[in-house]
């Protein structure tokens, strides 16, 4: 047999299974040989015969290729429309069981209202003490000097290990964990006394590290780009500064200077509850800074110094917490209460809770709870209310960035560029961007409402816990 | 004229479960009779043939065995099978029934042109 068939046999047979290859070939081979003896009955020359013969025949591969497909069962011939239809199907079971699950378990949890008539008095209560006391040892309403770019630098300027090693020890002898003189050395030597330049500044923004300033000039609104944003404020450093500023008191305790080191302390405390951005995570840090306060005093025998009043911080703390509750419910009822005109302001703690519960829910779910799939839930007359709740704020809390953040239209077409991620991660990075967008129907809604649903804590527990003089 | 393949694609199973229903057949013998029978009108190739000879026989319309021809060559010689003939049977009166509407529908048309 000519080569040339020979070829064109064996690029049928490349396309066809192996299990079936020699039978194929055999009857491919047989019914050109006789054609071939059939068109030699009329034509002596073997080449004008074999080159006619291969210009008629098809393309040897697209042949191979109807050929396996022939060859195949029903159910392997049309397994790619059976996947599909199955797929189909299954889709829409799982859409309406996720549908279920945020109807019947998830929406009713995440708009269940928390506070009650008494959490509001008692809430009301803490408010007018704070109101009626000088908020100056707290809090420092004039802003003009920002200490982010300083705090930054400084921090940058001990290497990772230096930083874990001076918090560690600190952390080692506060709590009485089996700490030694190395510890007390390392606490003795570290050289923080940058933090004493901070008396200079008079509020921290949070927004001025390079991911945040990195992040602004690429605004977009990708869902893990905006949580990544709100959870970075919430760390940003701010923490580790936190933990330095009780080294360096402690290390100034030491050298029997401990009045300047808690007057650190308390600088440090109110340039970080000067941040709208921190939330409520950042108030926290702060709190618990003022907390330690006491801890000096008495480990130092501190007899002539005298402390900010314990009252005063558990009053501020409450009032943290009670706010995530007021403002969670004007967003579960999408009504801005006017109630509480009057106590909202910054020094009383307020915008901790719009910046916790509003943006960390409205950033996070907006991109998600409209419809982009079929039998999806549209909720965005929803979010827009949501929004215009979150507008009455704006003039309360200054929060350019996040109003800015909030208004800004999905952009799908835009790839994703993680410059930010949560710590500890909500999904593996490689699973975001399919969560992220629109691509993960169905579910992208059902981690909304898990992130909202998260949101609705018990927020008046810490009302709950008082004891019954202060009730 | 050549019939258009288009036309060809949805009966060309049926012609082929027709043709070996009268007699067995090796692939080419398919061929010649067909080009035969339709006075080379039909302009089916290998490239149809085949695949459609393969499915009809997964489907278990078709039956194949081996047998020598001439020069010792092995040719692979398809005949129906019973259930073979039952689709044929119905393949066979659909046709019937397409042809005759398609005859009614294009008569109308010329009536309403002329």
């Amino acid at each position: 047999m000519k080569p040339l068939f020979k070829s064109y046999l064996k690029k049928v047979c490349l396309m066809i299974s192996k299990k079936r290859r020699v039978i194929t070939y055999t009857e491919l081979r047989s019914h050109f040989l006789t054609e071939f003896d059939e068109l030699s009955k009329n034509q002596n020359d073997p080449d004008a015969i074999f080159q006619a013969m291969m210009r008629s025949k098809p393309n040897p591969y697209w042949l191979g290729y109807k050929m396996r497909r022939a060859q195949q069962s029903f159910l392997r011939r049309n397994f790619i429309s059976l996947f599909f239809v199955f797929g189909f199907m299954l889709f829409l079971i799982v859409g309406q069981f996720v549908n279920q699950a945020i109807q019947n378990e998830y929406l009713p949890a995440a708009q269940k209202i928390t506070t009650t008539e008494k959490n509001e008095e008692q809430f009301k209560n803490d408010l007018n003490f704070l109101a009626g006391h000088s908020q100056k040892d707290i809090f420092i309403s004039f802003k003009s000097k920002p200490a982010d770019s300083f705090i930054y630098d400084s921090l940058a300027k001990l290497s990772q290990d230096e930083n874990k090693k001076i918090i560690k020890s600190y952390n080692k002898i506060r709590y009485n964990q089996y700490f030694d003189e190395t510890d007390i050395n390392t606490i003795k030597n570290a050289n923080l006394e940058w933090i004493e330049k901070l008396q200079k500044y008079d509020t921290v923004s949070a927004l001025s590290s390079k991911d945040m300033q990195e992040f602004q000039k690429n605004l977009d609104s990708s869902f893990f780009r905006k949580i990544g944003l709100h959870s970075g404020l919430q760390g940003n450093g701010l923490a580790d500064l936190g933990q330095m500023t009780l080294a360096y008191a402690y290390q100034l305790c030491l050298k029997g200077d401990c009045p300047r080191g808690l007057n650190n302390l308390k600088h440090v405390a109110k340039l970080v509850f000067t941040s709208s951005y921190g939330g409520f995570y950042l108030q926290h840090s702060a709190i618990n800074l003022l907390k330690q306060e006491s801890y000096f005093v008495k480990k130092f025998n501190l007899k002539k110094y005298k402390p900010l009043d314990p009252e005063l911080i558990n009053a501020y703390e409450r009032v943290n917490w009670g706010w995530l509750g007021i403002i969670g419910d004007m967003f579960k009822k999408k009504e801005f209460s006017e109630k509480w005109n009057s106590f909202m302001k910054p020094e009383l703690g307020v915008c901790s809770g719009v910046s916790q519960y509003a943006f960390g829910w409205l950033l996070g779910s907006s991109d998600l709870t409209d419809r982009r799939w079929p039998l999806e839930i549209d909720f965005s007359n929803e979010i827009e209310k949501e929004k215009a709740v979150l507008d009455k704020f704006y003039g309360i809390c200054d929060m350019p960035l996040y109003s800015k953040l909030i208004h800004t239209p999905y952009n799908q077409t835009k790839p994703l560029e993680l410059s930010l991620s949560l710590n500890p991660p909500l999904l593996p990075e490689s699973l975001q961007p399919w969560i992220n967008e629109a691509r993960a129907p169905y579910f992208r809604q059902l981690l909304a409402f898990y992130i909202l649903k998260s949101f609705n804590g018990s927020y008046w527990k810490v009302y709950e816990r008082l004891p019954p003089q202060v009730n | 004229m050549a019939i258009n393949k288009e036309l060809l694609k949805g009966t060309a199973k049926t012609i082929v479960l027709q043709l070996l229903s009268k007699d067995k057949m090796h692939g080419y013998e398919l061929l010649s009779k067909m080009k035969e029978k339709s006075k080379n009108r039909l302009e089916i190739t290998e490239g149809t043939l085949y695949p459609l000879l393969h499915s009809l026989e997964e489907d278990g319309f078709l039956t194949s065995s081996w047998e020598k021809g001439d020069g010792h060559r092995k040719r692979k010689i398809y005949s129906i099978t019973p259930n073979g003939k039952k689709s044929l049977e119905v393949r066979a009166k659909e046709l019937k029934e397409f042809v005759s509407v398609i005859q009614k529908m294009v008569t109308v048309k010329f009536s309403i042109i002329q």
